[in-house]
């Protein structure tokens, strides 16, 4: 996304806030007002957190100190007014210099930097991460076709025919099926990612469980999850397809799936009875950092640090401690190397570790 | 407006050197709200996101102080949060503020003084001015948009 884009976006989602809070305390709202306002809430979390700042200001802004004016002369000025309402913004916003500087999310440079690296590597190959519920596939894709997988720690990159690469993750496993009208991968575990040969002609299908993500050269990565799929775009946009989500009951002809379209830095959360949720990324660079074999945590609790190096690892970690599985980590590890974070822990303190046959345990120790 | 929690106000708008800002906290609250069941039978969504986003500030900071209780970092937060220079820091820009009150249009204005000083109801603003609620509405969402761009202005 450029930086003229993010900027349009983010300020036409601060309108949208700005017209929900003035629903909220407006007593004629109605349930379906409620309904729309909470749709609105989980279609992005770049709403929800317009919302919430748009609110955290209002809520300051009544506390702070006020122009003494009385309200029969506010009233008596706004009678003898013309009533017109303000429609312009940009217009009448009230500029305020040497500002932009302040602000963390006016510069996007930081998030755009990656990827134009990877743009230099992969040419005109775009990118996508996908998180994929591959465990209830649909039974369309049958099982003709070639099958690559890997074992716990492996991961290996494969050449298709059309020139497509596609690099494995640990414990992952994909099925390639093309012909001349078609190329359909489907994920049926792990992670993945997809750096797709251009071809107009033939689109390229990713199925993980019930998702479909279709893009015409350009590159992804899915990852089969348990509970739900998830789909980054690091470059170019994709469409994907929650085909698991049942069409609205009227007596027409029955309504198309759920599919949203995705931008570069943009994440789909695709789950069970759920509208697709649309998420800005602020760093995507850390969904990829498996292809360098690296786990990147910021302020990840221990019980998800050490779930994600099971992926990697058949030596486990167990935190038997309730309150250590809590704990805050932050850090770069090299994924198989489950050792690295134990010492890591150990050089922290506060931890008694305990050797096992197949890994460790840990548990806090009371001070 | 509903009142909630004065620490949460501090994390969604100090701009700089947090290591919480407001885009993680939102993301945060955002995959709880997405994990929520039938979310459409909450009564009040605003005060229910709201419940959502302090609960999430105070188990941050709770962590935070359990995880590292000697990281320097850690330390100067907790300072932070609880000196007088923490309440300046968060007091709104007084020339922009007023500024952007006196750019509004007398309605506007009689309509934002009405709410956000006042803390009438929709239904005593629609009365004071002689206009609709649903004008009310439409004033407030355009007075929230002028001082948002005057107060986070990016």
């Amino acid at each position: 996304m450029t930086k003229a884009n993010e900027s349009w976006r983010r300020q036409s989602v601060a309108d949208e806030a700005a017209e929900w809070l003035a629903m909220c305390s407006d007593p004629s709202a109605d349930a379906a007002d409620r309904v729309a306002f909470v749709d609105w809430l989980r279609r992005s979390n770049l709403h929800v957190e317009e919302f919430l700042r748009l609110s955290a200001l209002m809520q300051r802004i009544s506390g702070a100190e006020w122009p003494k004016d009385r309200i029969d002369e506010l009233v008596a000025c706004a009678l003898e007014s013309p009533n017109v309402l303000p429609l312009g913004r940009a217009e009448e916003r009230v500029t305020v210099p040497g500002r932009a500087d302040a602000d963390p999310h006016a510069s996007t440079g930081r998030r755009t930097a990656p990827w134009a690296i990877a743009a230099a590597v992969t040419l005109a190959i775009g990118a996508v991460i996908a998180l994929g519920l591959a465990a209830l596939g649909l039974g369309v894709f049958g099982e003709g076709g070639a099958r690559y997988a890997t074992e716990v720690g492996e991961m290996r990159s494969v050449v298709l025919d059309d020139g497509t690469v596609i690099d494995l993750n640990t414990r992952s496993s994909v099925r390639a099926r093309f012909d001349d009208a078609a190329r359909v991968v489907k994920l049926e575990s792990g992670e993945a990612i997809f750096k797709v040969a251009k071809d107009p002609r033939r689109p390229f299908r990713v199925l993980a469980g019930d998702t479909e993500i279709v893009a015409v050269g350009t590159q992804f990565n899915v990852y089969a999850a348990r509970s739900r799929t998830v789909v980054t775009v690091l470059e170019g946009r994709v469409r994907v397809t929650d085909r698991a989500a049942v069409p609205g009951d009227t007596a027409g002809a029955p309504a198309p799936a759920p599919a949203i379209e995705l931008g570069s830095g943009e994440q789909a959360v695709i789950a069970p009875r759920q509208p697709i949720a649309r998420i800005s990324l602020a760093d995507p660079a850390r969904v990829t950092s498996w292809t360098q074999r690296r786990l990147i945590f910021e302020e990840a609790t221990l019980a998800n640090v050490a779930a994600e190096f099971a992926r990697y690892s058949p030596r486990l970690i167990r935190v038997d401690d309730p309150l250590l599985a809590q704990r805050q980590i932050t850090g770069v590890f090299d994924a198989t190397d489950p050792a690295s974070l134990v010492q890591f822990l150990g050089a922290q303190g506060g931890v008694a570790i305990e050797s096992t046959g197949d890994g460790w345990v840990l548990r806090g120790i009371r001070l | 407006m509903r009142r909630w929690n004065s620490g949460l106000t501090r994390f969604l708008e100090r701009r700089v050197g947090t290591r919480v800002d407001a885009q993680d906290l939102a993301q945060e609250v955002y995959l709880r709200l997405l994990r929520a069941e039938r979310l459409d039978l909450v009564i009040e969504p605003q005060a229910y996101l709201y419940r959502v986003a302090s609960n999430v500030a105070a188990e941050w900071r709770m962590r935070a102080r359990q995880s590292r209780p000697h990281s320097a970092a850690e330390l100067e937060l907790l300072v932070e949060a609880t000196s007088p220079e923490a309440l300046v820091d968060d007091a709104i820009d007084r020339h922009r503020f007023d500024t952007a009150l006196s750019a509004m249009s007398p309605m506007l204005r009689a309509v934002v003084f009405l709410k956000l000083r006042d803390g009438q109801t929709h239904e005593e603003i629609a009365r004071h001015l002689g206009i609709t609620q649903r004008m009310v509405r439409r004033f407030l969402t355009a007075g929230y948009i002028q001082l948002r761009s005057a107060l986070l202005a990016e």
